[in-house]
Formats: C-alpha cells, structure tokens, sequence
C-alpha cells in the first residue's frame, strides 16, 4: 500500500519551525488542489533561542513566497536594511585594518574577472570599493534604496537585522491566520516509533499523540528527534574552527536618532570576534569565542569595552551565555524525519549561514515534496548529499576568514593558521588561487551558498596575493576592465548621491509605509 | 515657496486674487494631480496616470499635461483649450487643511499665501467693505470641498488597484518625464482582463471597477505628445 505524504509536523517554533512551516504552506497552497496539511507542535516551557538576527538577501524571496508585506515585516519585527558585512581588525588587528564583504556582486561579474585587473593595477582603493558601489554606500550609512522603491526591490541588495523573537511571533500570526498552519502548544515527551523505525506519532504532555507522515524536527539544539529518537551522531568540525561560546546582549540606542548602520559589524578580539547588528530600536551585540584561549570573564569584559567605546552604555545590561557545539548532524534526514535549523546543526555566525540554511532547506523540502512513504528515500538521498557538500563548502569558507589573518597576539589565530586546521578541501582552493582568481567555476554546484565573489572579496579584501601573480591579461580585457572600474565609479557616485540615510528611510517606512510595486 | 495659512476675515480682508489662466500662475507643468472623483470628465480629454509622490512613495493619480517636464500642451497663449479643467488648477490658491493633526475633522479654507494669485492691489477682491465673502470666496468654498471629498476614494480607488495587482511601472515611450520617470505607474491591463470573480465583484461594488476602465483607456490620449515621425 502507498502511504502518501499528507500531514507534516513541524516540532519546534522558533526561526527554524515557523520558517519551514510557512515556506511549505505557501508553495503547497500554490501549487495544490489539495494543501498538505501543516501542524506545527512548540513547548509552552522551553524558550526559542532568541538570537540570529542576520539574514541572507535570500529572505526578500522566502518571505514574499509566504505572501508577507514587506512593510508589515519591518514595522514588526524591529528589522533594519542589511547590505553586507564590515569586518574590523581581522588582518593586522590595527584601528584602520577594515574590508568588506558587501552582497552587491563585482562589476561585470559574469563578463570577465576583476579581481585580475585589480590585481593588476587598481590597487590604489579596496577591491570591493573598486569594484561595486556598496562599500561607499555603507560607509555613508546610507540606505539600499528609496521610499519609492517597491517593497522587496532595491537599488542595492540587501537582507535584514530581525528581532529573533519579534519575528517568531510575527511568523506565527502569519502562519496560522493566513496559511491555514495548526499551532499546538505542547511539550514533547516522547515518540512512539512504527515498525520500521519511522516516527508514528510523537507523543505530547498536553496535546496527547500527534500523528504525521513527516516529521521536521526544529527543536533547537537538542535535536529531539533527529539526534534523539534516530540517534544520528554529531560531526563536530571544533577542530577547525574553534569557537564555543557565545556571550549575547540587547545594546539601547543613546538616544532615537542615533545613526543606523546598514551593515554587520564584526570585530575581531583577542580570542574570536564581537557581532554588532543595528536594530531600529536597539543593537545586538555579542562576543563569540573560543574557551580554549581565553576565559569567560576576560570575553565579558572584551565586550563591555566594544559598548562603551561604540557609544553604548553598559552599566545596566544583562549578559547572556550560550555555549555552542560547531559541527552538523552527519545525515539531516532520516526515515520519515528532516531537522532543519540548530537541530541540524551550527557554526559561528560570521556570515550569518544558520537562518540561509533554514531557508533553502525549507525551500528544498518545499519543491522537492516526496509524494509518498517510498519516494523519501530518494529524496531523503539527495536532501543528505546537497546539505552535506553545503555545510562544507560553509566551513571552509568561514575558516577562510582565519586563515587570512596575520594576527599573533593570541594563540587563537595562530593555531587556526595551523595546517592540520584546515581541511583539505580548502587547502585546494587556496592552491588553485595562486594561479588564478576565484570564480564561480572553481564550485561543483550550480547553486552555491556562496558564489566566487564571495571568495573575491574576503581574499582580496584580506590582502592575499598570488606568490607568482597571475598571467598578465590582453590589452583589450584590460580596456574591458578598466570600463567596468569606471562604471563602478559612476554607479557609487549616483548611488551615495541619491539614497536616503538608513535610519531616514526606516523612519518613513513607519510612517507611510511601502508600496507592494 | 509655499505659507498656507488658514483664511480669517480680519487678517485677509484687503486680499485680492488675479484670475485667468497660464503660466505666470505655474500653470506650465508636465503634470498634475487629480481626483477619482473627477475621473468620468478627465478620461475623455487627458492621460490619466499613477505618480508616486517623492517623499512619501504613496501613490497619487495625475493626468499627463506635456511631453516634457514644464510643459502645458492644453495651455495656448494662457487659454486652456480644453473643455475641463482638473480641480487642482481652478481651486487655487485655496486649499484645506486639516482642523485635527490626525487627520480626522473637517477642512478649513486656508489660502497659500505665496501664490502667485494673490495680490493687494490687482484681482478680485476676497472680502466686501464689510468683511463679507464675495462670488470668488463662495466658488473657492465649493471647490476645496470638491476635492477634500475626493481624497479618500482616490486613496481608496488606489489602494484597491495596488492590491489586486492592476498597478504596474509606466513603461511608455511617448513623453519624457525627465525625473518623474520612475515615479509612473499604469494600469496592467492584461491583469484586469485576467481578473477573478471575487476580485471583479470587490472592485465593482466600491465603483472602482469602471475606474480601472477608464484610467486604462486614457492611455489612447498621450498619443497626441508623441513625436511624429
Ligand atoms: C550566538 C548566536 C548568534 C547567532 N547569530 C545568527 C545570525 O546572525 N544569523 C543567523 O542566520 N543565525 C544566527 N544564529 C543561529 C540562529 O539563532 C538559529 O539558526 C535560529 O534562531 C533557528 O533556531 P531554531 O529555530 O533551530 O531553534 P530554537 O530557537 O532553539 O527553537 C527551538 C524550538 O523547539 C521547541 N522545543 C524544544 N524542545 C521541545 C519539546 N520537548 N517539545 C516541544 N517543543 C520543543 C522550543 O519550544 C522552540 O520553539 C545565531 C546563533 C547563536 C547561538
């Protein structure tokens, strides 16, 4: 007998469970005659983690297929425009030592390379200044676009900086009053297993058994169905990068007025980095680092000097410590269960992956819905296979970013110089780029997490530079080049020339809104 | 330069106002908005379009006057040449403002100050000898409150158009809006042809769906900026 994939429970509702619930009602109730049905099952008692705040450019796209107003979104949720992110003191540790890593990509990306050229010539400013205007645009504090620009439109890329737990609650309402989701509030106790091991029902303190065809386990880090009920080991990648505590605060502006970055700002400490993230109406900031080199009260105060010395206030602020597992699930789906989000794993936020992979994950289940009991494992096969090659593709280029540095005044970024540190897979890329740049055709996928600018940006920005250069290029790719710098030059001039201050823009969006066109 | 003060007897008494028509009166501009509830006249003469305001990025509804910024083709030698004329132009200088801060509460007549109408020494006389309201200030009274009574269907008449999905970028070529350009918005008209039931019958019980008609035939009119070739 065919069982057909007709209920999904999601257990869990924080960015992970609401995320997934309403990314797979959305494209359900588009594409059905008859929705599957969505339950999603969340504990009373245990707390959403509350963090993660930076989002992806991908967001636009996962909240506008859930049919959410953008304008609704921002004056909700506490969010602000994200264009990127600024990273402070990773190289040489000094005041000025800054890059960035903008989500605009390079001029002329698809036509040529210019991270040739610049090499070649056009050192005299940042690569990622040379070569797109979103550096400048950040660096002004300026918005990525206007208030006549239609919701989800830009005139620079962006993603967003969310209140984590406004923006549960918002998809929650979301869900339930426009997506048809059933909410449960429950605690899960247990599960009750059918013959071939699959998930039957789960068992609930409040709500008795809840039953299902799928189950996705968004439980957070305990990953109660996934690494519990299946007893899928953990693949801890500490080895690589170190990280494994995480000290988290709520930053009040000096006062309403106080000028919005539009960017993440990380920077860098003696023993892992310090996230600041703008929100309309507070930051959030928090220390990561790793326990091996430096001690928790040594952090703390590492952090409360950043507040003070960025114009906050520090005297009264309640510090929250997480600790912090890096590594995934070794499959991510298994029998009738996907986890999704920290059930499946986490690494530090430094590119602010763990929200991106929620979405393309959901996104995948979404479009790739197995039909029935026998169709999972196929797809079950390749959801483990894609996921896989992108957790690794993401922990290699987060090591990236240490792998760069010169820093030496502490034994955290030399030992993550070490080379038994570095996965081979990156020691690869790194010899590949003595030869030449990094493009999208250095990557298996047609569809990476990170594209080849990527890699541009971090390894230019950082200063690396091929031992032996590479081979010089024709005058006529030089003459290409030098348009694309030019037209660069232009851009960011029109561009810093005509956008609104972030915190101008935000202010209006409160007032008269956005328009969906 | 705009001073919109509300209108007093005492205060105004020796303000007069020229009449006529042109552009000593700032009449001389590519567009100007109007009203939902004007719709039925200014579709048989006028483009009738959707122009986001700058500051606000909210919709209005304007007609298209000239094929380039600070231009009046309806305008000859200071004579409007057609048989309508939107509010916006025959009311000034007068406006209302709003007596309440949120909004709500009716309009008082208010005058901008900085017009080029206004005078003290040529025109018609606002005000009697003995502070009484003359012709012109009757005829301003009705008109603002035409247009204070068209501000919300058009508000609403947009609204509606905006979320069903019939509004979208002008992409035209006939005229050049010089700054406005990406300002412009028209009616899809493929999407009003594709409409749902439900949609047809939300739109038709508010009045709107003959709207959506006839700003979508309007289009025809800019035909006559385009450049011959
Ligand atoms: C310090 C830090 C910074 C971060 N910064 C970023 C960032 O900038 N960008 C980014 O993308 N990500 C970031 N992340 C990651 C991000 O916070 C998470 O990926 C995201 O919040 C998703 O969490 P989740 O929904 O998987 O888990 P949680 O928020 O922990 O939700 C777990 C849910 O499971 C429920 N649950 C648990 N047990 C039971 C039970 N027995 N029965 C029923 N329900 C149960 C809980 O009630 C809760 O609803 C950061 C994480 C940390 C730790």
């Amino acid at each position: 007998m065919t069982q057909r994939v007709r209920h999904i429970v999601v257990v869990g509702g924080g960015t992970a469970g609401w995320l997934t619930a309403g990314t797979l009602a959305a494209v359900s109730r588009s594409q059905r005659a008859e929705p599957i049905a969505i339950t999603l099952v969340e504990s009373p008692n245990i707390p959403i983690i509350g963090v993660g705040e930076g989002t992806w450019p991908t967001m636009r796209r996962t909240l506008r297929r859930m049919g959410v107003r953008e304008t609704d979104f921002i004056r909700s949720c506490n969010a602000t425009f994200k264009q990127g992110a600024k990273f402070a003191r990773w190289v040489t540790g000094d005041e000025q030592d800054y890059y960035y890593h903008p989500l605009v990509l390079p001029q002329g990306y698809f036509e040529t390379n210019l991270g040739l050229h610049w090499l070649e010539g056009e050192k005299q400013q940042s690569f990622s200044r040379s070569t797109c205007p979103q550096e400048e645009i950040c660096e002004a504090g300026l918005a990525p676009k206007l208030i006549t620009t239609a919701e989800y439109d830009g005139v620079a890329n962006y993603a967003y900086h969310l209140d984590a737990g406004a923006f549960a609650e918002f998809l929650k309402a979301h869900c339930t009053e426009k997506l048809g989701v059933r909410h449960v509030l429950a605690d899960m106790t247990g599960v009750r297993a059918a013959e071939n091991g699959d998930i039957a029902a789960i068992e609930t303190a409040q709500a008795g058994p809840i039953t299902g065809d799928l189950f996705v386990d968004c439980t957070g880090f305990r990953s109660l169905l996934l690494g519990g009920h299946f007893n899928v080991p953990f693949r801890s990648c500490k080895h690589i990068l170190f990280i494994d505590r995480a000290l988290a605060v709520q930053v009040p502006y000096p006062d309403p007025d106080t000028p919005l970055a539009s960017h993440t700002i990380s920077t860098a400490q003696g023993a892992g980095w310090i996230w600041d993230i703008g929100l309309q109406s507070r930051r959030g900031t928090g220390h990561v680092f790793s326990s091996a080199h430096t001690d928790e009260g040594e952090a703390e105060a590492d952090l409360r000097r950043y507040i003070r010395a960025t114009g906050g206030d520090d005297t009264h602020l309640s510090v929250r410590r997480i600790d912090i597992e890096p590594g995934h699930r070794e499959r991510f789906w298994a029998g009738n269960c996907v986890a999704i989000g920290l059930s499946a794993g986490f690494l530090e936020p430094l590119e602010a992956s763990a929200i991106l992979l929620v979405e393309i994950s959901a996104q995948f289940l979404a479009e790739q819905m197995p039909a029935t009991r026998e169709a999972m494992e196929i797809v079950a096969d390749r959801f483990n296979r894609t996921f896989a090659y992108r957790w690794d593709r993401i922990i290699d280029f987060l090591k990236l970013h240490y792998l760069l540095s010169q820093r030496t005044d502490n034994d955290f970024w030399i030992d993550n110089r070490a080379q038994a540190s570095i996965p081979d897979s990156l020691k690869e890329l790194m010899q590949l780029w003595q030869y030449h740049p990094p493009s999208d055709a250095d990557f298996d996928r047609a569809v990476e997490v990170f594209p080849g600018a990527s890699y541009q940006y971090i390894l230019y920005g950082m200063g690396f530079r091929p031992e032996c250069g590479y081979d010089a290029p024709s005058r006529a790719a030089a003459r290409e080049a030098d348009r694309y710098f030019e037209r660069n030059r232009q851009e960011t001039r029109s561009m810093v020339g005509s956008l609104p201050p972030n915190r101008d823009l935000l202010d209006k969006i409160a007032r008269h809104g956005l328009q969906p066109i | 330069m705009v001073d919109v003060v509300i209108l007093d007897a005492e205060t105004h008494h020796d303000l007069r106002v020229i009449e006529g028509s042109g552009s000593q009166f700032g009449e001389n501009i590519q567009f100007a908005p109007v009203l939902a509830t004007e719709l039925r006249q200014l579709v048989l003469e006028y483009p009738v379009l959707f122009m986001k305001n700058p500051e606000t990025g909210k919709f209005g509804l304007v007609v298209v006057l000239g094929a380039k910024p600070d231009e009046n083709r309806y305008l000859e030698a200071d004579r409007w040449q057609s048989s309508y004329i939107p509010i916006h132009f025959r009311r000034a200088p007068f406006l209302a403002v709003q007596s309440a801060s949120d909004g709500s509460g009716s309009g008082a007549l208010a005058i901008d100050l900085e017009h080029m109408r206004i005078s003290r020494d040529r025109g018609t006389r606002l005000f009697d000898d003995a502070r009484q309201p003359g012709a012109l200030l009757a005829e301003a009274r009705r008109l603002v409150s035409l247009a204070m009574a068209g501000v919300r269907p058009t508000e609403r008449m947009i609204e509606l158009f905006v979320e069903r999905g019939l509004v979208v970028p002008w992409r035209g070529t006939e005229i050049d809006p010089g700054s406005a350009a990406s300002l412009l918005y028209a009616i899809d008209e493929q999407a009003l042809a594709e409409l749902e039931q439900a949609d047809l019958g939300d739109l038709h019980r508010g009045g709107f769906l003959q709207a959506a008609f006839l700003v979508a035939a309007s289009r025809g009119h800019l035909s006559r900026f385009a450049v011959p070739t």
